[in-house]
């Protein structure tokens, strides 16, 4: 979703052949990306994927309101652990902008 | 002893012009920086003030470019509002009376809109042209602007019923919404300059937002806007109907809800 929304090719398509070999198939990434939900995406998936959007154009008053909205959802760690998978995401797919030659 | 006298008197001299100069120098560094934080609150409001007129993007990229009447080509998905019989509602009201409803129309539609990732590029007297993905790529644009569409439908039945209880008609709206390439960027003249999308896909969408009125349905879209939509929307595909200015007739779809999963 990262990748997608900073339109990073090459960490897409990274992500992708990681997600393929995991398990997914091509049509649930292909409908998980298109509309972040879909039928492969696990109900903490799809409630993550806004606030996952949020990260990407960083705008504080939307990603609390996002945040605050889907937190009961989730333990203190669990959430923490998203925080760091979400802050990850986005340095690599923004460090992949050298690789996409931009 | 008289030079003495001197030195100490001189060294006493030395001291009180250093300690003089060092306080002028905390005193004027003190001023500067009151001056400086004065300019900076007051750059603040101005952007804060600014950015009423125009996206909070726009306002950054004119502060660090200046205006630059530069426009590209971007894929956006353009939704078109209006007030079902606005003009004899406006005939019918107290000039007063009719602006603090349409502000508060206003008011509401905006936060829908913004909730949901778009921006509103300008009121067309009770008109609302919105943008989505016309400030920043956003591959998910044709769910946002839908979405933003059914928070304004929400918003407006909220809203209905703060007018009932005030004794003020209802309002209703129409809602067109189609998605294509459209020319982004600051255009106007010298004296007035907007932010805006110009373009066939923007006149096609204020076209299908008419189509509301012959078709009897609040939410319209184009095939376009259906192409790109998530498959969990509910529509119903209406008869083609001619639309001006386009040579073929034109088929949307009236959406009715989302369904579960």
């Amino acid at each position: 979703m990262v990748a997608r929304g900073l339109g990073s090719d090459w960490a897409e398509r990274h992500a992708r052949a990681m997600l393929l070999a995991d398990g997914m198939t091509e049509h649930g990434y292909e409908e998980g990306l298109a509309h972040l939900s879909g039928a492969e995406l696990t109900t903490a998936e799809a409630a993550l994927g806004p606030l996952v959007r949020e990260t990407v154009w960083y705008r504080t008053a939307s990603l609390q309101r996002h945040a605050q909205r889907i937190r009961p959802r989730f333990s203190a760690e669990e959430f923490l652990e998203f925080v760091g998978i979400a802050a990850l995401a986005n340095a690599v797919c923004r460090l992949s902008a050298v690789a996409d030659g931009r | 002893m008289l030079s003495s006298a001197f030195l100490a008197a001189g060294i006493g001299a030395v001291i009180a012009v250093l300690g003089y100069a060092s306080w002028r120098a905390r005193a004027e560094a003190k001023h500067l920086r009151r001056r400086l934080e004065s300019a900076t609150t007051s750059l603040e409001q101005l952007q804060l003030s600014f950015a009423r007129f125009a996206p909070q993007e726009v306002v950054e990229r004119i502060i660090a470019s200046g205006v630059s009447t530069s426009a590209e080509k971007k894929t956006v998905t353009v939704l078109f509002a209006d007030i079902v019989g606005f003009t004899a509602l406006s005939e019918e009201m107290e000039p007063a009376l009719l602006v603090q409803m349409l502000n508060g129309y206003f008011a509401r539609m905006s936060r829908a809109i913004a909730e949901h990732r778009g921006h509103v590029s300008k009121f067309i007297g009770d008109g609302i042209l919105a943008l989505f993905g016309a400030l920043e790529p956003n591959p998910w644009q044709a769910d946002d602007a839908v979405r933003a569409a059914f928070a304004m439908r929400e918003a407006l039945e909220e809203y209905n019923e703060e007018l009932a209880l005030a004794g003020q008609p209802a309002l209703r709206v129409g809602i067109g919404l189609h998605r294509g390439v459209a020319v982004a960027g600051v255009i106007g003249s010298q004296e007035l300059v907007e932010f805006t999308v110009i373009g066939s896909t923007v006149n096609l969408a204020s076209r299908v937002e008419h189509l509301t009125r012959q078709h009897a349905a609040d939410i319209l879209i184009t095939a376009a806007v259906r192409e790109a939509l998530d498959a969990r929307f509910a529509l119903q595909e209406l008869p083609a109907a001619a639309v001006a200015g386009i040579s073929e007739p034109v088929v949307t779809y009236a959406v009715e809800g989302v369904l579960p999963g």
